[in-house]
Formats: structure tokens, C-alpha cells, sequence
């Protein structure tokens, strides 16, 4: 029912230029969009919202090349990643994602204070890939499937991104002393 | 097969899955969509453009022009080949490839 209102809202961005209907899909996907980003830069608020923003300027202009081959939100992830991704190759020239100027971005985003174990440290000690990977399973509930559509990873190099993230970070957590209860 | 880590890490990321709040951020991606108007001037423009070509073309009695040239062309071309002896044969060959490649330019726009 979500999927056939999303294609209802897409065709008539696509057919009319009806800018309300765009309005309406960034409303429903603002939220997923910002927390995979701010997941992926481990808690940069600002940079977040400036990535997801391009992310759905993108889609925008694209929009008439969505042919339905996957849902409209793996195809939104996809733009995200891409647009993540080479927002990173940028920033290479300059200078490398520092997980310590990760560490100090964290503290600023985060709303709840009092909680230990903070997700972003921990996202903090996997790679680029194995965050994005961890991410969209985890926390955005997408099949490995999906992922590698996403990521455009075979399905087998996206397990195996998984399997060592979550063995990173599951040591991390224990190390801190987070066991679920 | 799921395994401990996997539980403690569905767990944590549950623990931590919050809704973003909107906080005017949909009204910031909307100020910055790519404006359709734009497309829209561009289209008139295009169409504006047109219209004036085929005024232009009457009024300067175009299929006049045409006619003279392509008449001016064949003239000469005759006049050419008659001169050079050029193979009736060949010739029809060479209209021949040009019809197909024609035929099948509209072919491919169709």
C-alpha cells in the first residue's frame, strides 16, 4: 500500500512537476535518510542534513529514471550512498574522516546524555563500508539483498563486511561494558 | 543462524532507532529544488524560436530558394558527370546506399 501511494506521489512529481507530492515523499523519508547519514558520519548533525539534502535534490532531478525495479527507499538509499560516498572522495583530497574529529562532533548531536553506550562511538571504530553495511542491516532493517543493491557490493562481500563489523563491534560493546540487559 | 552478537547489536541499534523530527527540514529541500520554470522559459524559448524561422522562411520565399539551389545542384551535378564520363550504373548504386541510409535513419526515429 506504501509502495503503490510512493508510485501514485512519484508519478505525479514525474507528469505534472506537482513540487506538494515531492513535498510529501521527503516528509516520509526525511527520517531514514538523516539517521543513515548521521549514522554514517558518526553524529555530524549539520553535514548530515547538507548530504541528505543534496540526496534528495538528486532524486528530484532523477526522479523520471525510477523504474520500480526495487522500492523507492532502496532506490533513495542508493543516491544516499553514492552521494555519501563521493562526498568522501572530496574530502580526501583535503583530508581523511578522523575518527577523533568524529569523537568530537559526537557530543554536540546527541540528545540523550545520560545514555552509556553511545551508537556513533561505536560506529566510529568500523571502516566506511562496514558502517554502511552495519547501518542498513541493523538499523534500517534492509535485506543483504538490498544492501547489495544499494552498495552495489555482491551479496557475498556484503556478508562478509557485516560478519567483521559486527564482530567489531559486538568487542566494543562487551568492552564497554553494554551486554543488552 | 542468529548468534549472540547478532542479538546484542539488534538490540542495541533498537534501543537507539529514533524519528527524526522534520524541523523544517522538507521545507529547506523544497526552497532548493531545481526551479521548473526555468525548463518552462526554455521551452518557450525553443518554441518562440521556431515560429520565427518559419515566418523568416516565408517571407523570404525559402521554398523559392530551395527549389533554385537543389535545381542549381542537379544541374551541375549532370553537367559534372556528363563531363566526366561517371558510370550511369555506379551513380544509381550511390542513390541507392543514400535511399537506404535514409530509410533507415527514419526507421530508427520512428
Amino acid at each position: 500500500m506504501k509502495q503503490l501511494n510512493d508510485l501514485s506521489l512519484i508519478a505525479q512529481v514525474v507528469v505534472f512537476h506537482n513540487t506538494r507530492a515531492f513535498d510529501q515523499l521527503v516528509k516520509r523519508y526525511q527520517s531514514p535518510v538523516r539517521r543513515f547519514f548521521l549514522n554514517l558520519t558518526c553524529g555530524d548533525g549539520e553535514l548530515s542534513d547538507d548530504l541528505a539534502q543534496d540526496t534528495f535534490i538528486k532524486a528530484y532531478t532523477n526522479l523520471a529514471s525510477f523504474k520500480n525495479l526495487s522500492n523507492f527507499s532502496t532506490w533513495l538509499y542508493r543516491i544516499a550512498y553514492n552521494i555519501f560516498y563521493d562526498y568522501l572522495r572530496n574530502r580526501k583530497g583535503t583530508d581523511d574522516l578522523d575518527t577523533r574529529e568524529v569523537d568530537a562532533n559526537w557530543n554536540t548531536f546527541q540528545k540523550d546524555v545520560g545514555q552509556e553506550m553511545d551508537v556513533y562511538r561505536a560506529l566510529a571504530t568500523l571502516k566506511d563500508i562496514e558502517r554502511t553495511c552495519i547501518t542498513l542491516f541493523y538499523m534500517e532493517d534492509q535485506s543483504i539483498e538490498k544492501i547489495a543493491g544499494i552498495t552495489g557490493c555482491p551479496a557475498g562481500t556484503v556478508k562478509s563486511h557485516l560478519s567483521r563489523g559486527k564482530e567489531k563491534m559486538a568487542t566494543y560493546l562487551k568492552q564497554n561494558g553494554y551486554d543488552g540487559n | 543462524m542468529e548468534t549472540n552478537d547478532d542479538k546484542l547489536l539488534l538490540q542495541f541499534f533498537a534501543e537507539n532507532r529514533h524519528e527524526i523530527e522534520d524541523n523544517g527540514f522538507s521545507h529547506r529541500v523544497m526552497r532548493h529544488l531545481p526551479r521548473h520554470c526555468y525548463k518552462c522559459i526554455a521551452q518557450l524559448w525553443s518554441l518562440l524560436s521556431f515560429v520565427l524561422a518559419i515566418v523568416l522562411f516565408i517571407a523570404l520565399d525559402g521554398w523559392e530558394l530551395i527549389l533554385h539551389t537543389l535545381r542549381e545542384t542537379f544541374n551541375n551535378v549532370l553537367l559534372q558527370s556528363s563531363t566526366a564520363n561517371l558510370d550511369p550504373k555506379s551513380l544509381l548504386l550511390v542513390v541507392v546506399v543514400l535511399l537506404y541510409f535514409v530509410y533507415r535513419k527514419i526507421c530508427s526515429l520512428a
